[in-house]
C-alpha cells in the first residue's frame, strides 16, 4: 500500500507526542511513592494527556482527509 | 483494580499512540481511523482514569499519611503497648484495616465524605510543601461520633456496655453526639504526642 501523508498527520503526531507524554508522567508518578505524585499526575499528566486527546479531536472535525 | 491491571493498560496504550503517531497514514484506511480513535482517546482516557483510581487507592493508605515527616508520631502512637491508648488498640486488634487505618477513622461517613477527606488531603500537601505545619496538629472540627459508630453502632460491646447504659440518656446523647466519646473523659488516650517518650511499645508490625 502507498503511505499518503494526509493534512491530519502532524496533528497526529503532536497529539500522540502529547498523550505519551503525560502516559509516561503517569507511569512515573504511580512508581513516585510521594504525596506530591498526585498533583504531578494530575497536573502535568493529566494536563499533557487532555491536551492531545483535545487536539486529535479537533483535528477530526477541522481536518480533511485528503492527501497533500 | 489491581495496579498490575493498570500498568498492563498504560503500556498497551503507550504502544498504540506510539504505532499512530509514527505511522500517521494509517488513518487513511477505515480499519486505521477506528486504531487512531482506541488510541488517541479511548485508551488514553482508561489508563488517566485508572491512574486517578490508584492514587486515590494509595491515598488512603497509612503509609502514605505516615510520609511527611509531621505525621511521623501520629504512625508512632499505633504501636504504644496500651490497651487504653484508642488508636493503638484499634490498629493492634484489626478493629481497623492496618493499611489504612489513619483513613478509616478519619473521613467523614456522610456523603461526599471521602471527597471532602480527599480536599483536606490536598491542603495537607500546601502545607507540608508550602507552609509550616507546626505540631501538634489539630482536627478541623471535633471528632464526630458519627465516625466510632459507624463501626461500633449495633455491636455488642456498645450497646450493651455498662458505662453506656449507666443512664438512659447517656446512650442517646453519645448516638446524638452531645457527649464526645472521645472528649468526655471516657476515651480520651487517642495520639497523645506529648507522651510518646514515656510509653512502652508494642513489637507487633
Amino acid at each position: 500500500m502507498q503511505i499518503q501523508e494526509t493534512k491530519i498527520a502532524p496533528r497526529l503526531r503532536i497529539a500522540g507526542t502529547l498523550i505519551i507524554l503525560g502516559l509516561l508522567v503517569e507511569l512515573f508518578t504511580l512508581a513516585w511513592n510521594n504525596p506530591i505524585a498526585f498533583l504531578v499526575f494530575l497536573g502535568v499528566g493529566g494536563l499533557l494527556i487532555f491536551v492531545g486527546v483535545g487536539i486529535y479531536l479537533l483535528s477530526l472535525v477541522s481536518g480533511e482527509q485528503q492527501p497533500v | 483494580m489491581p495496579a498490575g491491571f493498570t500498568y498492563a493498560v498504560l503500556i498497551v496504550t503507550i504502544a498504540l499512540v506510539a504505532a499512530v503517531a509514527l505511522a500517521p497514514a494509517v488513518t487513511i484506511t477505515r480499519g486505521g481511523k477506528i486504531l487512531a480513535f482506541l488510541a488517541l482517546f479511548i485508551f488514553p482516557i482508561l489508563a488517566g482514569t485508572l491512574g486517578y483510581e490508584q492514587h486515590m487507592d494509595r491515598s488512603k493508605r497509612t503509609s502514605f499519611c505516615l510520609s511527611c515527616h509531621v505525621m511521623e508520631p501520629y504512625g508512632r502512637s499505633l504501636h504504644v503497648d496500651d490497651p487504653t491508648w484508642l488508636p493503638a488498640a484499634h490498629y493492634q486488634n484489626n478493629r481497623v484495616p492496618r493499611d489504612e487505618a489513619c483513613y478509616t477513622c478519619h473521613t467523614d461517613y456522610v456523603m461526599y465524605g471521602t471527597i471532602k477527606a480527599k480536599w483536606r488531603g490536598l491542603h495537607h500537601i500546601y502545607v507540608q510543601y508550602l507552609g509550616s505545619p507546626k505540631p501538634p496538629l489539630h482536627l478541623y472540627h471535633p471528632y464526630n461520633n458519627r465516625e466510632c459508630l459507624h463501626c461500633h453502632l449495633g455491636s455488642r460491646s456498645f450497646e450493651e456496655g455498662a458505662t453506656h447504659n449507666a443512664d438512659p440518656q447517656i446512650m442517646a446523647d453519645i448516638k446524638s453526639n452531645k457527649m464526645s466519646c472521645l472528649s468526655s473523659g471516657c476515651h480520651d488516650q487517642v495520639h497523645n504526642t506529648a507522651k510518646l517518650d514515656q510509653v512502652k511499645y508494642w513489637n507487633g508490625k
